[in-house]
């Protein structure tokens, strides 16, 4: 399985739509086999999607996504882990562990803010850091829809 | 203590003096009268959270130290999630990784005025935003922070784009698989320089895509102009194409380059191309095969470096077949052939699309519309729209006509779609209503269509075959 988080500072990037480094990571069994660093210098939504696919990507950890990127990914096949923050290694342990999203490592407003439009949205929506995301899972109600 | 702040205005303006007054007793400051009152340290977060601007303050190691109301609604972040936060974590603009223009200001100690780029708030959505930034001092002078303000201009650009009638790449919607995959090629494509033909019934988009591939194109600097074939009869269409000399007819009393000219160095797009008479379809062969113009009434050609794209809801094929298109014109348009599926086989866009056109509606009227019933949505849902997304677009633009509230309902759809003798009012049902029933319809239909084949189903939805299955266990489907 091959994972990608977007890179800026040894951080992960904040906006993946512009982000222009991408750690590349093969990993079996939970534990890493494998990385590279590949330059992203496509910005068209679709084609940055293509090269996603083209690198084989089957996970993407990432901060902020726009939505219609958003949906690309999803219709390439290419599971969604956004909104997620922090230094870069200790997101990948985090995640190989199986432990994202968590609390320490979301954006805030993270919840897709669905106070401003839907007004109705519980405060599990806006809880800080992953709140909203039920049970401690992943939020794929919201990356699938 | 906003009553004390009342009684205290009260008091001092009892104790106003006159207007003359002022002169002499204020010396220049007017904080000892009434009408001056000093501001006080409580004020400064009000006026800042009655501005429509975003505002935030950072200290050097980029912690948001202050967040104002309007940075919350523009990036739809609570204040208390945003501060001790990193900026960027929060502001998340196309700029923080390259070209941060606080750091910048920092950096320079110049402020930044008006500078453009787009951040994507906590609903995904991209917004253009204008940022304007300056440095933060201490009462040394040195350096303590930054502060920045920007400003939402979604309104702007969503009227600059109604009134240019010019949409981007982004106005297309769609996690269709086939329209993903259409999209995906685009960028090679425009690259490409190749002439492209774009089929697709009215109201899908042809336009839109013969823009996003100038946009993305080595040309996009240069113009891109639009002639409508079947807007004009022919002769005038020959001399709105290809230009006249001064005398060429009556009235020419002045040499027009035609639009061809106009283009040079960018796209033509030539829309509804399968209406052209076989006679001008000879002229643009030529232009096509030599890359000159020859204006009407002249004897000089003229060289021309235009990329042309064209557009037709047609069958180019068959006309060519009954004699009414030529094949060698055909063949020469149709290097790269892009097709845009209709809108009754993308079903699955059709909540996206009413999505994006409520957003953009409530842009332009000013309105706080969320969303529409699911009643009403299913209605959409089951209907063939024959003007595809253009028809979808009225249907929403006439939703909101007649709706004052925030939800769309059934009864405010155009008559042919209303739901007969319906009891006024959406009811309780309808309150409880949930995508997940119009989720489920989509999913057995597009099922059905696809002969229970769960791979196509899922690429038809444009979802993975995983996210099908979920969906399905969790809808209880199959």
């Amino acid at each position: 399985m091959h994972v990608a988080i977007p890179v800026w500072q040894e951080r992960v990037s904040p906006v993946f739509d512009t982000a222009r480094s991408l750690l590349l990571v093969r990993v079996a069994d939970g534990r890493e086999l494998e990385r590279k660093t590949i330059n992203l210098v496509e910005s068209w939504p679709p084609l940055r999607v293509a090269r996603m696919r083209e690198l084989g990507v089957d996970v993407l950890v990432c901060g902020a996504i726009s939505q219609p990127l958003a949906r690309l990914c999803q219709a390439a096949g290419v599971r969604l882990v956004p909104w997620v923050t922090g230094m870069v290694d200790e997101v990948l342990v985090e995640l190989l562990a199986g432990r994202l999203p968590a609390p320490e490592f979301t954006m805030p407003g993270c919840c897709g803010g669905r106070r401003r439009r839907g007004r109705a949205a519980g405060p599990a929506g806006r809880r800080r850091g992953g709140g909203g995301r039920g049970r401690g899972g992943r939020s794929r109600g919201a990356q699938d829809t | 203590m906003a009553a004390g702040r009342k009684s205290t205005g009260k008091k001092t303006a009892g104790k106003r003096k006159p207007a003359g007054g002022n002169k002499t007793a204020g010396r220049g400051r007017t904080t000892r009268s009434g009408a001056g009152a000093p501001p006080r340290p409580g004020w400064l977060a009000t006026i800042l959270d009655s501005i429509t601007e975003g505002v935030f303050t950072v200290d050097r190691d980029w912690n948001i130290t202050y967040f104002n109301r309007a940075a919350e609604e523009i990036t739809g972040i609570e204040r208390g999630e945003a501060l001790g936060r990193k900026c960027f974590e929060v502001f998340r603009a196309s700029v923080c990784e390259q070209g941060c223009y606080l750091r910048r200001t920092l950096e320079s100690g110049e402020p930044g005025l008006g500078q453009a780029a787009y951040i994507v708030n906590a609903r995904g959505e991209r917004l253009p935003i204008s940022i304007s930034t300056a440095v933060l001092r201490d009462e040394r002078g040195r350096p303590v922070g930054g502060v920045e303000t920007f400003r939402n201009l979604s309104v702007v650009e969503t009227l600059r784009q109604e009134l240019a009638q010019r949409y981007t790449f982004h106005d297309i919607v769609s996690k269709n698989a086939r329209m993903q995959q259409m999209l995906s090629i685009l960028p090679r494509v425009a690259l490409s320089d190749a002439t492209v033909l774009v089929s697709g019934a009215s109201g899908t988009g042809k336009e839109l895509v013969a823009r996003a591939i100038h946009d993305l194109s080595r040309r996009r600097q240069g113009p891109l102009v639009t002639v409508n074939c079947a807007a004009l009869p022919d002769n005038l269409l020959e001399s709105e194409l290809f230009g006249h000399a001064a005398g060429a007819f009556t009235d020419a009393r002045q040499e027009y380059p035609g639009r061809f000219l106009q283009a040079d160095g960018g796209t033509i797009f030539l829309d509804e191309i399968g209406e052209m008479s076989p006679a001008l379809q000879a002229k643009l062969l030529r232009v096509l095969q030599e890359r000159v113009v020859e204006p009407l009434g002249s004897t000089r050609s003229r060289p021309v470096d235009v990329r042309v794209i064209a557009a037709t809801n047609r069958d180019l094929g068959r006309l060519v077949k009954g004699g009414r298109f030529r094949q060698d014109l055909f063949f020469r348009l149709n290097v790269v052939n892009l097709h845009l599926p209709p809108l009754r086989e993308r079903r699955e866009d059709i909540p996206l699309l009413v999505e994006h056109f409520i957003a953009r509606f409530n842009r332009l009227q000013g309105r706080e519309v969320v969303r529409m019933a699911p009643e009403a949505l299913a209605i959409l849902m089951e209907h063939d729209f024959p003007g595809n997304v253009r028809e979808l677009q009225n249907i929403v633009e006439h939703a909101f006509v007649l709706s004052s509230g925030d939800i769309l309902l059934p009864e405010h759809l155009p008559e042919p779609l209303r739901p007969p003798s319906r009891p006024a009012g959406p009811g309780p049902v309808a309150e409880r209503a949930s995508l997940r029933d119009i989720e489920a319809a989509v999913i057995r239909s597009t099922l059905e269509r696809c002969g229970n084949n769960r791979q196509r189903t899922a690429r038809e939805l444009g979802i993975h075959p995983t996210t099908l299955w979920r969906k399905m266990k969790k809808l209880s489907i199959g």
